[in-house]
């Protein structure tokens, strides 16, 4: 489905060249971001990382209106934020930074005003609590609920609208691991309905099973953006895991080969590329030695991550 | 924009704020209407200038209401949330501060119909009714509504400073220590500056210029130059409003 008057080519979300400056009494502007580049277009999951300060939440802030940018541009479903955001808000969900709602009133008196807020049926409340598993505890005072239940009913409050777009902003934070599995099939539920969904996190694991593709800033700039895979094999040094009965042996062979390889927790890792695996093989079978596995290293995004923030860390030293 | 308002007027009834503080009235008017009772031959015709006197501490209620009404935003964040809803900042301040206004009009007109019927067992049973004519209930309902008036006035400087201030108790601070410490030094230094004070115009708006003649002007006048007032403070919190970073 695509949301009206997008035209096909037009990204959901784009920044160009975004900056914002937060003014001190003393001393020089905090640059949150550093003329951030991103684009995201339509439907699937949008994973936004990066350290703490890195810029996430700024950027969502300026996307929804809430921060204005020092220099540069974004839109969001083809409006400025700045100006015309209320043109498409009906369109886009929201959590900006944990969830902020009433905590005296209930869960369902929450919503109902958001609901009435929007003009939406009273029966969409019932329909995102049951959604979020709040249901029965939804005549309760939200100052009584724990984290998770909070994050949850934010969540709630976020797909209320039946959004195009949804921003969310650490979803999973205070989540326990059944939450966690629930929030992942829901973004991974609205992403497969057409909708773009954007979720920064920090749960990188969690980041790699959901979304189809990530951005990764550092230092208010984005360092990398793709498809998963596309930027899992951007990063990462490139080695061969191989298990075998005798790693002293199979060391000294491969080095001896001229190969360089370390042992790790009984495994050797060698340093070359997968297309090397068979030559490996070749050497250790020549010496009596035959590997009950032998693979690529795995490289998860959390290595991909702490590389290529640490890399933009150190440029900028 | 009508729906935004009624949206607010739901916000600020479910309000606990709101709740506690008409319970702990209601109490107060009913220990008065104990005391009244038992402790006095009560003249039902002197309600006109209980009200007078009780015109301070309810619009004093209503100030902090009204700065409540989004001092308790900030504090939650829940602006944030608003604004994810409705994006034009105009219009959500516009409707808070329209919501606050006619809520603490028709809450402190409420109060003051509770206090009239605490009062009435000591009127009628061991006072006196004398006095009480058409012209008499005609006289005290302007009054009513003129002190609901002047809690709306104060609601919507309430939420005006609570806007710039972002804090409920910063609000109500600065606007109890202004009406008591700089217009009361005013009154005493300056007194040829009275005509230009909140205090005086309201008691003159709220009693009469029969009664507060050191100022020389109409009820309307005064009225007028309150919600002059009332319309900068308004004015002033939407700019800042419109220019704050939410986070």
């Amino acid at each position: 489905m695509r949301p009206s008057g997008l035209r096909r080519e037009m990204n959901v979300i784009e920044t160009r060249g975004l900056r914002k400056e937060y003014r001190r009494l003393r001393g020089r502007p905090v640059v949150a971001l550093d003329g951030l580049d991103l684009s995201v277009d339509e439907g699937g999951v949008f994973g936004f990382l990066g350290p703490n300060g890195s810029g996430k939440t700024t950027t969502i802030r300026c996307l929804l209106g809430l921060s204005k940018p020092t220099a540069g541009t974004c839109t969001i479903l083809g409006q400025n934020p700045a100006t015309d955001l209320a043109k498409v808000i009906g369109s886009i969900g929201s959590l900006v930074e944990g969830p902020a709602l009433f905590p005296n009133f209930s869960a369902r008196h929450n919503l109902d005003l958001l609901a009435a807020m929007g003009r939406l049926p009273r029966i969409r409340v019932d329909e995102v609590l049951e959604l979020v598993g709040l249901a029965d505890r939804a005549r309760d005072q939200v100052r009584s609920y724990s984290l998770g239940m909070r994050q949850r009913l934010a969540i709630a409050a976020a797909v209320l609208k039946d959004p195009k777009v949804l921003i969310l902003d650490e979803p999973a934070n205070g989540l326990d691991p059944a939450g966690i599995k629930e929030v992942r099939h829901l973004l991974r539920r609205l992403g497969g309905e057409g909708k773009t969904v954007l979720v920064s996190s920090h749960i990188l694991a969690e980041v790699q099973h959901t979304c189809d593709r990530v951005a990764i800033l550092s230092a208010g700039r984005c360092v990398v953006t793709g498809r998963v895979d596309e930027v899992l094999a951007k990063g990462g040094s490139r080695r061969i895991y191989v298990t075998v009965d005798r790693v002293g042996a199979a060391r000294e062979a491969l080095v001896s080969a001229g190969m360089s390889c370390s042992v790790v927790d009984g495994a050797l890792l060698v340093d070359a590329a997968p297309e090397a695996a068979p030559h490996v093989a070749m050497l250790l079978a020549q010496e009596g030695i035959y590997p009950y596995e032998l693979r690529p290293e795995t490289i998860d995004l959390e290595t991909v991550f702490l590389e290529l923030t640490n890399a933009q860390k150190d440029a900028a030293a | 924009m009508s729906t935004l308002v009624f949206v607010e007027i739901r916000r600020l009834l479910g309000r606990r704020l709101l709740h506690w503080l008409s319970a702990l009235v209601v109490l107060a008017w009913i220990i008065a209407g104990t005391i009244a009772f038992f402790a006095s031959n009560f003249r039902y015709e002197e309600m006109i200038w209980i009200a007078f006197s009780l015109a301070f501490p309810l619009s004093m209620l209503a100030w902090l209401v009204g700065a409540s009404a989004i001092g308790a935003e900030w504090h939650s964040r829940g602006i944030t949330t608003t604004l994810t809803w409705e994006p034009r900042r105009n219009r959500v301040l516009s409707a808070k501060m329209i919501s606050a206004c006619v809520v603490a009009f028709a809450w402190i007109l409420m109060l003051q119909l509770v206090f009239s019927v605490a009062m009435l067992p000591a009127g009628a049973i061991r006072g006196t009714m004398e006095g009480i004519d058409r012209a008499w209930l005609a006289d005290q309902a302007w009054t009513f509504l003129r002190v609901g008036g002047g809690a709306a006035l104060a609601a919507g400087l309430g939420i005006s400073l609570a806007t710039i201030g972002r804090n409920t108790a910063a609000a109500f601070g600065a606007g109890m220590a202004y009406l008591i410490a700089v217009e009361g030094l005013i009154r005493g230094l300056k007194p040829s500056w009275s005509g230009w004070l909140v205090g005086d115009n309201l008691a003159l708006f709220l009693i009469g210029p029969q009664d507060v003649n050191h100022l020389d002007r109409s009820r309307l006048t005064a009225a007028a130059l309150l919600l002059i007032y009332g319309a900068i403070m308004a004015f002033i919190a939407l700019v800042t409003f419109r220019k704050r970073e939410i986070a």
